[in-house]
């Protein structure tokens, strides 16, 4: 390997050190100021109450607390919450605690393989439930369980498993289910009802979704994320004689989560999707309206569904709606929004910071804004973790930053508690996520806008470099390269520019009298050559007298022509 | 090779001995608390702590070998000999990979035959075990090759921190990424390009 190539090595291993070392460095001190921005928060500004059964009016003589919930909770997680984002913590916890984050899409991963009784074998394509019949007894007799395994397929449900059964690909089905199961498969676009029971499983087919293309469903039943990140209840009063409206436990509906964060009713009888139960609601971002929210969007959610019921836990339940929460990215705004039977929103609120003081009018009293503008704006010390965040997000490599711009409206909510490159919670992925009428012009100026700071600096640091290069003598070529490279990735170019430039003293050119480089043949300054005296001796000699008289004599002259040492 | 592996081993054994020290307090622990019968695992803080000791051990060898051998000039002793500066340093290397398996491969063996006693018992148990395993290993190798790429400076404060400072952002990686195919990208990333550095000085520098 010869020298140039050996220093490219050099340089581009130092690159890729300094950029995942610094970028971790940056990681911590921007998830401090995340900390410590979620501790500005109040208490009240960390939940959301909000009234729906006001904003319903029903036929006379109705209770409208029989059609809405008189109240309805959403409160965010503790501060601790975002230790459980970190990788390491997330990864054990989603398999630990199956549905506690998005491990829910691949039932496979949620079920022990040993204990639990249901699980889904990919190479099959058939789910597996393992179960004990507690009814097989005589009288007055100890019980005994009689232990059973089916298997469960499209086609059908048997105690062993045959291809007469069909396979499922990538299905998904609601982790917390019992002996009944309701399973949506993706190829075939249909959902199926599996009833487990020991003398003989069966399951029902339900016809192919209509519109197939606008329904892709990602969670059936118990539609929730990251649990313990948000808080949702739905009070069910208890000094008041049945009916009451209470959380919907009959079997003949089921809400189904949407990819597009569109919540379906499922009809269970004909497996058919009965309509539109709601929607995530969107929570307020920093930088104001946010797009309509994907599951994908927010860290955390929560669906309740609500219903009527004459005897509490009796077979004839009506539908009454839902109530949905959702937890913002940075973790700082809860929304909460209550539904009717059809879908429509009855009210909404999200999570507010009440402010005492002077408006811009002049007007003293209170005002309310967003939980997470206040967190990033209004809130005493909440401007200089802003100003951190900013001067942080100015430090990481350029071209990061504007992938992060690109990429975020693809990434999943949770990855900025864990992405050490990217960074999907900056300002400029909240500007690429951000809803409204932006044109592509006016979202380009402020991702310009936010990463006018970290330009600067590497100009600054690009001007340093090429004033460094030539001065030590690097070709042309490098030093374009060397400028380029701390302009596009910033401080981890710059550090690497710093260790690997050739180290050695230089000497002062006799030309141009600054200092060129003792390896190079020419001066890189002035282009001079070495000026390398030339030993010839001179044709003169200087004789004293003794000397002439010794020149004189030939003879004399012939015997001392033996050089000695001293002329040497 | 082997002899300069043994000479290696002979040379650093005090530094060997110490990550595999992490690993055996971990066995131990494991297992006491499974003969008494005690129902909790080691907790996740303890196995955490001992895990960054684990790590602590494979940077200081990595920093050892190669500091010793600048401030002692090993290499350049053993440059007057039949062999070359690659082979010492492949010599060096191979030691620390040989210290890395004999400290984690008790470990894993000990989580197979005692589940749920060094890692919690989760589902997917053994899917869980290969993963945090892989991770852990590629983990503790970054942190001795950033003790390789550190301890070839001579000044000894420099040594200390950068040792201190980027030994706590490389273990941090894992804290951070998880146990997933990512982490294991960026932890391979780091290795590479950490050896490779080493490598480039450790082979230019002049005798």
């Amino acid at each position: 390997m010869n020298a140039s190539r050996r220093y490219l090595v050099n340089a581009l291993a130092t690159g890729v050190i300094a950029t995942i070392l610094l970028c971790t460095g940056l990681f911590w001190a921007r998830w401090l100021c995340s900390f410590d921005r979620h501790l500005l928060l109040p208490p009240s500004a960390r939940e959301v109450v909000i009234r729906p059964s006001r904003r319903v009016a029903g036929e006379e003589g109705t209770d409208p607390n029989l059609l809405a919930p008189a109240i309805v909770t959403a409160a965010m997680g503790e501060t601790q919450r975002l230790f459980y984002g970190l990788g390491a913590a997330q990864y054990l916890g989603s398999n630990a605690f199956p549905g506690a984050s998005d491990g829910w899409r691949w039932l496979v991963r949620l079920r022990d393989e040993q204990s639990a009784p249901l699980r889904y074998d990919s190479s099959l394509g058939l789910f597996i439930y393992e179960g004990e019949d507690p009814y097989r007894h005589e009288r007055d007799t100890r019980p005994t369980h009689h232990k059973f395994r089916h298997y469960a397929g499209p086609n059908g449900a048997g105690d062993k498993p045959d291809e007469k059964l069909g396979r499922f690909s990538s299905p998904i089905a609601d982790p917390y289910a019992g002996s009944s199961l309701l399973v949506y498969d993706r190829g075939q676009k249909r959902f199926f009802a599996i009833q487990w029971d020991a003398r003989g499983s069966s399951v029902r087919q339900g016809p192919e979704l209509a519109d197939a293309n606008n329904h892709h469903p990602v969670q059936i039943g118990s539609i929730e994320r990251n649990f313990g990140a948000i808080h949702m209840a739905v009070p069910c009063p208890t000094n008041v004689e049945s009916p009451v409206l209470t959380q919907y436990f009959g079997g003949d509906r089921v809400l189904v989560l949407d990819a597009s964060g569109r919540i379906d009713l499922l009809d269970v009888q004909t497996l058919q999707i009965a309509g539109v139960a709601g929607r995530l609601p969107t929570p307020m971002s920093p930088l104001g309206v946010a797009r309509p929210v994907t599951p994908d969007d927010v860290v955390a959610y929560f669906a309740l569904p609500f219903g009527v019921c004459n005897a509490r836990q009796g077979p004839e339940w009506t539908y009454r709606g839902c109530a949905v929460a959702t937890l913002s990215r940075e973790m700082l705004a809860v929304e909460v929004a209550c539904f009717d039977p059809n879908g429509r929103v009855i009210e909404s609120g999200g999570t507010m910071f009440h402010e005492y003081g002077k408006s811009a009018s002049g007007r003293v009293g209170e005002s309310l804004r967003c939980s997470a503008q206040a967190a990033y704006y209004h809130l005493p010390g909440a401007r200089s973790l802003t100003s951190a965040k900013l001067i942080l997000e100015s430090l990481h490599p350029p071209v990061l930053v504007l992938a992060s711009y690109f990429a975020s409206p693809h990434q999943e909510a949770t990855a900025g508690f864990r992405s050490v490159l990217l960074l999907p919670d900056s300002f400029v992925a909240m500007v690429a996520r951000a809803g409204g009428d932006m044109m592509w012009w006016e979202r380009f100026g402020r991702v310009f806008c936010y990463m006018i700071p970290g330009l600067f600096f590497y100009g600054f640091l690009a001007e340093r470099v090429a004033r460094d290069a030539a001065w030590i003598g690097l070709a042309r070529k490098t030093r374009k390269a060397w400028v380029v490279g701390t302009v596009v990735f910033g401080l981890p170019a710059y550090v690497a520019y710093r260790l690997t430039r050739p180290k050695g003293t230089l000497v002062t050119c006799a030309n141009c009298g600054l200092g060129r480089r003792p390896d190079m043949e020419k001066c890189h300054h002035c282009g001079s050559v070495w000026a390398v005296p030339e030993l010839i001796p001179p044709a003169w000699r200087v004789l004293g007298e003794a000397e002439q008289v010794e020149a004189a004599s030939p003879s004399r002259a012939e015997e001392t022509s033996q050089p000695t040492k001293s002329d040497a | 090779m082997l002899t300069l592996i043994r000479r290696e081993i002979r040379d650093q054994l005090l530094y060997i001995a110490l990550p595999c020290f992490f690993s055996v307090v971990m066995i131990c622990i494991a297992t006491m608390s499974y003969w008494w019968g005690v129902p909790a695992p080691i907790s996740l803080a303890l196995a955490a702590n001992l895990t960054a000791g684990l790590f602590l051990g494979l940077c200081c060898l990595g920093t050892v070998q190669m500091h010793t051998d600048r401030a002692g000039r090993v290499s350049v002793l053993l440059s007057t000999l039949a062999v070359t500066r690659g082979q010492i340093f492949l010599a060096r290397v191979l030691v620390g990979v040989l210290t890395l398996l004999v400290a984690v491969i008790p470990l894993v063996i000990t989580a197979l035959v005692l589940p749920g006693q060094i890692i919690p018992q989760v589902s997917s148990y053994r899917h869980v075990l290969a993963a945090v395993s892989v991770t852990i290993s590629l983990a503790g190798f970054a942190c001795y090759s950033i003790g390789l790429l550190v301890g070839w400076r001579t000044n000894r404060a420099w040594v200390l921190i950068g040792s201190i400072l980027l030994l706590a952002l490389v273990a941090s990686l894992v804290w951070i990424k998880g146990f997933g195919v990512d982490a294991m990208a960026v932890l391979l990333l780091l290795i590479a390009a950490a050896l490779l550095r080493t490598w480039s000085q450790f082979v230019s520098t002049s005798l």
